[in-house]
């Protein structure tokens, strides 16, 4: 008898405690945002370094992309690759998505 | 919201060459229902406005011969800070939604209406089955198979442009020295991943700006003409859910009306809005295409980059089409910032 009144009442408190989180729903998942934001922020700020004390300088890769330095057209392959797919994908987006606006007039004027 | 006649005066009922309505009829029956919780409006419209500035600060980085302007609007030495600030408020608001949401769903132990199932599919299928005529439009759950592509797609281009921008903006990660361990000291391949991100961030960008301009479409021109209110008032007529979403009326109405008189446009404008839109479309494609696919490697400086200098027809492609795409830009944010003015002015209340 005593263990299901016990039961019960944890049952009720953490129906109460569930139905004040979610009363305050909005404010846990913005506190919980602002922690989440600011510690990914923070992990990246420790893992960059200033770009002066990298061992190769962006002025000096700069300079070396503008003048086709062959270090920087290692990857062309890989980075070509890369290039078709993002191209494949917008021209497959367009061409979906204008189909998609074509095909609405018979809902519209339907 | 939009004032409930109960005649249909003047709004599309069948026939293929209506007048255009004007932007206050909106008949039916059998009062509202809600569509979006507050939450959800101003969630939208925060993240709706981020990714306006987003792109109005983004894109003369990328095209600053074509779009040099918006560097005398928001002051070239400033551009890259509101970017990366307004980026920061993209990034917390969609956190918090998130978290929102998944808060919700822990505690009442129950899915979201926009997660993607079987029964999408089924619809997208029948659907098709619609279009080349061989049965009826198939009814809708609360967000159809279409709107519910929409907000994955958009949703999954937003995450992936967050972490390239993230990526982008610390940069310094590229050149860390354990980072570069990873890579087993090569520097060229460190190099060379930067220049993949900020790739997929100019394309994933360009591609999601059509995206939007369609989602405008859809919105306004499909689902409304000619400026759909719900994402403002986050309620919607009975009629106009039972004409859209059936399912969904069906479950949330006792009795729900069987037709709706939603203001469409005219053959003559819809005809012209699709083409702007397809000719958009066209035009912001050669541009990405000819910036970023098909420029030659290795192409351009770190971050404030530019491909070599198009010219001639190239160039006026590039400025007639960014240029157009800053105006769709302009006036997203103008129906945001209005339909939220009228929100907070109480203009939706009953």
């Amino acid at each position: 008898m005593v263990s299901v009144a016990t039961e019960s009442a944890g049952a009720s408190d953490r129906g109460a405690l569930t139905e004040r989180l979610l009363r305050y729903r909005s404010h846990v998942a913005a506190v919980l945002a602002i922690v989440v934001v600011v510690g990914l922020l923070a992990a990246l700020e420790s893992l960059s370094v200033p770009l002066e004390a990298g061992e190769t300088l962006r002025l000096a890769g700069s300079a070396a992309i503008a003048g086709d330095e062959p270090t920087y057209t290692a990857y062309s392959g890989l980075w070509l690759g890369l290039r078709a797919l993002l191209g494949a994908y917008i021209v497959f987006v367009v061409l979906l998505i204008s189909a998609l606006a074509l095909v609405v007039w018979k809902e519209v004027l339907g | 919201m939009a004032a409930e006649t109960p005649s249909g005066e003047d709004v599309a009922g069948g026939s293929t060459d209506v007048a255009d309505t004007g932007g206050d009829v909106e008949t039916g029956t059998g009062g509202r229902l809600e569509r979006f919780s507050s939450v959800q409006v101003f969630v939208h419209a925060t993240l709706a406005v981020s990714i306006f500035v987003l792109y109005l600060t983004g894109l003369p980085m990328t095209f600053a011969d074509q779009l040099g302007w918006l560097f005398s609007v928001f002051t070239y030495g400033n551009i890259v800070l509101i970017h990366v600030a307004v980026g920061v408020v993209f990034v917390l608001v969609g956190t918090y939604y998130l978290l929102y949401l998944a808060v919700g769903m822990l505690l009442e132990r129950r899915s979201i209406p926009a997660l993607p199932t079987l029964d999408d599919v089924r619809e997208a299928v029948a659907y098709l089955g619609y279009l080349l005529g061989r049965n009826e439009k198939p009814p809708s759950k609360k967000y159809s198979w279409l709107q519910k592509a929409e907000i994955w797609v958009l949703a999954v281009e937003l995450v992936v442009l967050s972490a390239t921008g993230l990526l982008l903006w610390y940069r310094g990660i590229f050149v860390s020295p354990e980072f570069r361990a990873i890579l087993g000291a090569d520097a060229a391949l460190a190099d060379t991943l930067l220049l993949f991100v900020r790739d997929v961030h100019v394309v994933i960008a360009l591609t999601m700006l059509m995206g939007i301009s369609f989602h405008l479409y859809m919105v306004n021109v499909k689902e409304r003409y000619p400026f759909n209110e719900t994402m403002f008032s986050g309620d919607v007529s009975a009629g106009r859910a039972a004409h859209h979403w059936e399912e969904w009326a069906d479950a949330e109405l006792e009795a729900p009306p069987e037709t709706d008189h939603t203001p469409r446009p005219s053959k003559r404008t819809l005809v012209g809005v699709t083409l702007a839109l397809l000719a958009f479309f066209a035009v912001v494609l050669t541009a990405t295409l000819l910036a970023s696919i098909l420029s030659p490697l290795p192409s351009r400086e770190y971050l404030l980059a530019l491909p070599a200098d198009p010219t001639g027809a190239a160039n006026v492609v590039f400025l007639v089409g960014l240029n157009a795409a800053v105006l769709v830009i302009l006036a997203g944010a103008a129906a945001i910032v209005y339909g939220m003015s009228v929100r907070l002015r109480g203009g939706y209340d009953e």
